[in-house]
């Protein structure tokens, strides 16, 4: 039975992911970030042109942004088992996700409100922009620490046979070192580390695919393998 | 060198394979890091030279001589382990610490004196990439560090490690790691 439950949390990432994508991409056209560098003006004509692409894909991001809490509770539920009934590192992460994701939303709200009046003054606009893009970009944070968390979980699992792959704790480390960048964003306003560069974001956000479509793998292997135990 | 006198069979990987997953990954980032300043520099030449001449090469060069014999340290510490004497492997991980530790101390002098002469992240693209680049750099070298306190605290004093070879070994291919990054990052930002 709980399989099934473990399987659909798990596949709920994978709608959570494409949600996100889509909304952000081809319907909000925001992806790759706006340059920071971009005058008021400017940024607030492609609010006023993109209204309604932003508003509809803002709703999808922040759909998606709930979403992705059944597929983080999956991995807590991985990690508990490993960490067994004294679990601090469990709990942390699960603290440690709902804010960091929660973001997400935040994003989506802030994406909305830019789009929402679009006789309101341009810096206005441009101030909101900007919060939606650091509550984007900013969450690498966070995903640092989850990450590292979450590496040293599996790592730590001494059983022969480990309940999630050994490679996947040294691939939870590895994204969370990449994240990082993104904690300079705040810095820059041109160059690789701003948030549209290549290394804040950029990287990032290719890491973050590598890490999502390996966890939903590892993930799906280890429940076909019932690595949870019971029936 | 870093192979002692129970060499292992053809083959062998040392630490263990998940760990290279992260070590692959790791060089593959750094790749980019050094594709995006070499792209930098190539459109800022003039101004990437009389910044770089702006940094302390003998600091450069004495945290270099602190990295390569840190890591030779940590090479004759697997060694030592792997022919089963443990005690020497705990010594030498204690030199390979102190001179790691001697490294974030020098970086940490480097930073200050920058700052000091009023060199910061924003003077220009290549004190972006050279605060940038050398600080990640760092947070590799204090977790390193933090994985040799680690491999240390699991020798036992008869020198057979608790966690198994892997763990030194493992611990080791890290430091190595961070080792061959300061190389490239030393001979990109401070002598190209």
């Amino acid at each position: 039975m709980h399989s099934t439950t473990m399987k659909i949390c798990t596949y709920m990432g994978a709608v959570a992911g494409t949600l996100l994508f889509v909304g952000i991409w081809p319907l909000a056209q925001l992806f790759p970030p706006l340059d920071p560098a971009t005058p008021p003006a400017i940024v607030a004509a492609y609010y006023r042109a993109h209204a309604t692409g932003i508003l509809v894909g803002a709703i999808l991001v922040m759909a998606a942004s709930v979403l992705f809490f059944p597929f983080l509770a999956a991995i807590a539920t991985f990690l508990k088992k490993i960490e067994g009934p004294v679990s601090p590192l469990t709990y942390a992460f699960i603290m440690i996700v709902a804010y960091g994701f929660v973001t997400v939303f935040f994003a989506g709200l802030f994406f909305t409100a830019a789009a929402y009046r679009p006789n309101y003054p341009d810096t206005t606009i441009n101030a909101l922009s900007d919060l939606a893009f650091f509550l984007f970009v900013m969450p690498a944070v966070p995903g640092f620490v989850q990450n590292v968390v979450t590496g040293v979980v599996i790592l730590g699992d001494k059983r022969p046979v480990p309940i999630l792959p050994r490679w996947v704790g040294y691939m939870n480390l590895w994204t969370g070192v990449l994240l990082l960048p993104g904690l300079a964003v705040g810095l820059f306003k041109v160059g690789p580390f701003a948030w549209n560069g290549a290394l804040a974001f950029w990287m990032p956000a290719v890491v973050f695919g590598i890490w999502f479509n390996a966890m939903i793998f590892a993930m799906l292997g280890a429940i076909k393998r019932n690595a949870l135990g019971g029936d | 060198m870093a192979t002692g006198a129970t060499r292992k069979a053809p083959g062998h990987v040392p630490g263990e394979e998940g760990l290279w997953v992260f070590i692959g990954g790791d060089l593959v980032v750094f790749a980019v890091f050094f594709i995006t300043f070499a792209v930098y520099r190539q459109q800022e030449t003039a101004l990437f030279e009389a910044s770089s001449a702006l940094l302390d090469k003998r600091l450069g060069l004495l945290n270099t001589l602190l990295m390569l014999t840190s890591s030779w340290f940590v090479a004759q510490a697997v060694a030592a382990a792997r022919s089963g004497s443990g005690g020497q492997a705990r010594r030498l991980l204690i030199g390979a610490i102190m001179l790691g530790t001697g490294f974030v101390v020098v970086k940490g002098f480097e930073y200050s004196a920058k700052i000091a002469a009023g060199i910061t992240l924003n003077t220009n693209t290549f004190f972006i990439n050279y605060y940038m680049f050398t600080a990640i750099h760092l947070v590799h070298v204090i977790i390193g560090l933090g994985v040799l306190i680690y491999t240390f605290r699991q020798l036992e004093p008869d020198g057979s490690p608790s966690g198994g070879i892997a763990l030194i070994e493992g611990g080791g291919a890290f430091w190595h790691l961070v080792d061959l990054l300061w190389l490239a990052l030393f001979a990109l930002l401070y002598l190209l």
